[in-house]
């Protein structure tokens, strides 16, 4: 990272130099003066308490830098940078759209390293503060990422219900099925619904179809949440069901993620923290 | 020239407030190393309850140094220098004897109701405001005595014309009075709606107004605390005792009405990128760079009184107190507008950069001053030399080390702060957490912590030599005309 391409640090470090050096040469100079030189002027008439005055003349470098910075203030305020020709929205909102429009060219077409590596800082800055740096959700302060995403998650999900993502239909109660169907459905899940698998149980893919009923009466025969009335989960597993959460939040049993669909991240961005978060329990 | 010897000064009030200036002194800057080190050794926050802890000690640390340490060494000064330079004693009035007295007792009730109140975290929470406001009563009403005993004093004055002291102590008290009456006007909450309890009291502002009312007060605090009287203190005490003329009456003069002019202005830099009106921090941005100009007038003015006295600054530590205490007063008042700047304020607000800035006001400038101040009223006052000039010396590059611990270290942990805050990785993320920073700037806090306590041991060094000074130290005959005497 190059500390200095940022305006405000390069000013910051100049300003702080000029601190030191004006001061240094400014108050050396002076000092100089009470080695070499000798107080001289005419003294006025008053004397208190013993101290006299002389009337000497302004020091010229003072006096021309006070009358030069006082034209320029008022320059500066008029004209310069003029009473209503600026707003710190305005500009705020200017930098933000044109540094969008940079990002979304830069990165049209990112490869899966970039994807990665933009997901991981995302995911620290936005994510970690409850997930924790690692994922794992800091003892239960928010859901163990880590353990999101292969089949035994699904299992886990059907034993504890899941909640809180305002669909239609409502919450998923928790043990719709026992362990061992839970099981089953699950290797036929990632078989055949979401296709992330191979499962590792693939003998139970088949008892499994069959006790798809249960959960296709809301999610629908291929998963995909019967148009909206509940989640797709025919992308579980995969960044695209990241992306899904990050849009809409969630108000879940732990307690409620926000929803990052207010402009801080683009489509690339969500995609990107939906791969990293998907590569957590890999 | 009649010499001022012939008349009696009254220092009985002068005196009460130096010691309370010491002993705020302590207080004050004993509880500011407590909570450096609570910055670096969390653990510190807990050493009693509730009553020890970070949000309870910082509003007692900065309002014992502003409003006991600078304003007692203010107002002992100004019972001091006033009586001089305007040639009269406080002895010729029973009545301003009085009132200097009442000032200083109805203080001392003040500072005791305030220190009670803080530590029991009552509070308004606006910074250097926090009392409530039947304090805020007590605290006008003390300032009111304060304004009667100095125009009281000027008008029976025997010196015609005023010194340039005396414009800034008018100046101090005018401003604080007109500052701290807007800013502190509230509405008692119990009394207008049965709310809280009877002391309880909000703002009579709201939200951003609030903020730049707060902000007036805030910044100007800082100019007629630290800066107007302490340069009624520096016109006195180094021509004084150095036995040098003032080198320009003129640039006096300017320094003083830029000073005045601009200063009010420049509150808005510490609104910048807020809610407040764009052209309201434009505004405080420009004033506080002009106003660079106007306080190095009076610095560049003493270091010129000094022209030639090379000898004086090498043998004499109060010359030598003064001379630093103007350096820092430049050094200080040039970085403060630089941090003003917006987009060097882009970096810099928020961080420890700004309490470097602070302190190597406050304690190279404003402290040094009044330390220097006090040794040279000492033998006057108490009519025996300084205890010991070797102390003394010890003392100056103690503190002086102190001094730039503290700011070279804040300087150092502000920027890094505010640098680390802005870095982003190469797809724009931020490339750092809070924690990152707390993890880089734990040394730097440290060394902060050590510049602070360094500081206070010069500060006891201060005390005991002015106690002994007070007490044991060898008699004098006659006043000198400049130079303190002080024994080796």
């Amino acid at each position: 990272m190059n500390w200095l391409n940022d305006n405000v640090n390069l000013l910051s470090l100049i300003g702080a130099a000029a601190i030191i050096l004006i001061t240094a040469f400014v108050a050396g100079k002076y000092i100089k003066q009470m080695k070499t030189d000798k107080s001289t002027g005419e003294l006025a008439e008053e004397n208190w308490d013993g101290i006299g005055e002389y009337k000497n003349p302004l020091p010229i470098g003072w006096a021309v830098s006070f009358l030069g910075l006082i034209i320029w203030a008022i320059w500066y305020f008029l004209a310069g940078y003029p009473l209503n020709g600026y707003s710190q929205i305005g500009e705020y909102n200017e930098e933000v759209a044109a540094y969008n429009t940079k990002f979304e060219s830069k990165w049209a077409n990112p490869d899966e390293d970039t994807l990665m590596g933009m997901g991981e800082g995302v995911f620290l800055v936005q994510c970690a503060p409850c997930h924790g740096i690692t994922g794992d959700g800091i003892n239960g302060k928010a859901t163990d990422l880590t353990s999101w995403g292969p089949e035994s998650a699904i299992v886990n999900t059907i034993a504890i219900g899941a909640k809180g993502s305002g669909y239609p239909l409502g919450e998923m109660p928790a043990g719709l099925l026992d362990p061992e169907s839970a099981k089953a459905v699950a290797a036929y899940m990632v078989e055949k619904i979401s296709k992330a698998g191979p499962s590792k149980n693939p003998d139970l893919v088949s008892t499994g179809e069959a006790l798809w009923a249960t959960c296709s009466a809301c999610h629908g025969e291929d998963g995909k949440g019967m148009a909206g009335s509940s989640p797709d989960i025919s992308n579980y597993g995969k960044p695209e069901f990241i992306v899904n959460v990050l849009n809409r939040g969630k108000k879940g049993m732990i307690g409620s993620m926000p929803s990052f669909n207010d402009g801080r991240l683009t489509d690339i961005q969500k995609f990107a923290v939906g791969k990293y978060v998907n590569s957590l329990s890999q | 020239m009649q010499s001022s010897n012939m008349i009696n000064y009254d220092y009985s009030v002068a005196k009460c407030f130096a010691i309370a200036t010491i002993v705020f002194g302590i207080v004050g800057m004993a509880i500011g190393v407590l909570i450096a080190f609570q910055m670096a050794y969390p653990e510190l926050n807990y050493l009693a309850g509730e009553y020890s802890t970070f949000g309870r000690l910082r509003p007692l640390h900065t309002d014992a140094v502003i409003f006991g340490f600078i304003l007692s060494g203010v107002w002992s000064t100004w019972y001091y220098i006033g009586q001089r330079v305007l040639k009269v004693s406080m002895a010729e009035s029973p009545f301003l004897m009085f009132m200097g007295k009442l000032h200083f007792w109805l203080y001392i009730v003040g500072v005791a109701v305030v220190v009670v109140t803080l530590f029991m975290g009552i509070t308004t929470s606006k910074e250097y405001a926090e009392f409530e406001w039947p304090i805020d009563i007590v605290i006008v009403l003390i300032w009111v005595i304060w304004g009667m005993g100095i125009f009281g004093l000027i008008g029976i004055r025997r010196e015609k014309t005023l010194y340039i002291s005396i414009w800034y102590f008018i100046a101090t008290f005018l401003g604080v009075a007109m500052l701290y009456l807007f800013n502190n006007m509230a509405v008692p909450t119990y009394f207008v709606a049965g709310l809280g309890k009877w002391y309880h009291s909000v703002s009579m502002y709201a939200g951003t107004n609030d903020a730049m009312v707060q902000w007036w007060y805030g910044h100007n605090a800082v100019a007629f605390v630290f800066t107007v009287p302490i340069i009624a203190m520096v016109y006195y005490f180094l021509p004084k005792e150095s036995g040098q003329p003032v080198f320009s009456y003129k640039l006096s003069l300017l320094s003083f009405w830029g000073l005045m002019f601009v200063y009010l202005w420049a509150g808005g830099h510490h609104l910048l990128y807020s809610t407040v009106p764009d052209w309201v921090q434009t505004m405080g941005s420009i004033f506080s760079v002009v106003l660079i100009l106007p306080s190095w007038g009076s610095a560049i003015n003493m270091l010129l009184t000094m022209k030639g006295e090379w000898g004086q600054l090498k043998s004499n530590p109060l010359i030598k107190f003064m001379i630093l205490a103007s350096t820092f007063y430049m050094f200080s008042t040039i970085e403060g507008p630089i941090q003003a700047i917006k987009s060097v304020n882009a970096l810099a607000h928020f961080t420890d950069w700004i309490p470097g800035h602070v302190h190597d006001g406050t304690l190279g400038w404003v402290g040094f001053m009044i330390i220097a101040s006090l040794l040279h009223m000492a033998p006057r006052m108490f009519k025996r030399e300084i205890y010991s000039k070797k102390l003394l010396e010890a003392q100056f590059w103690i503190q002086t080390t102190g001094i730039v611990l503290y700011f070279s270290s804040m300087w150092i942990a502000g920027i890094t702060q505010g640098m680390m805050w802005r870095a982003a990785d190469q797809y724009g993320n931020l490339a750092y957490s809070f924690i990152d920073t707390v993890n880089v700037l734990h040394p730097y806090y440290t060394i902060r912590g050590v510049g602070g306590l360094l500081y206070l041991v010069g500060f006891f060094m201060f005390s005991y030599n002015f106690y002994k000074t007070m007490t044991a130290s060898k008699a004098i005959e006659e006043e000198p005309q400049s130079a303190s005497p002080m024994a080796a």
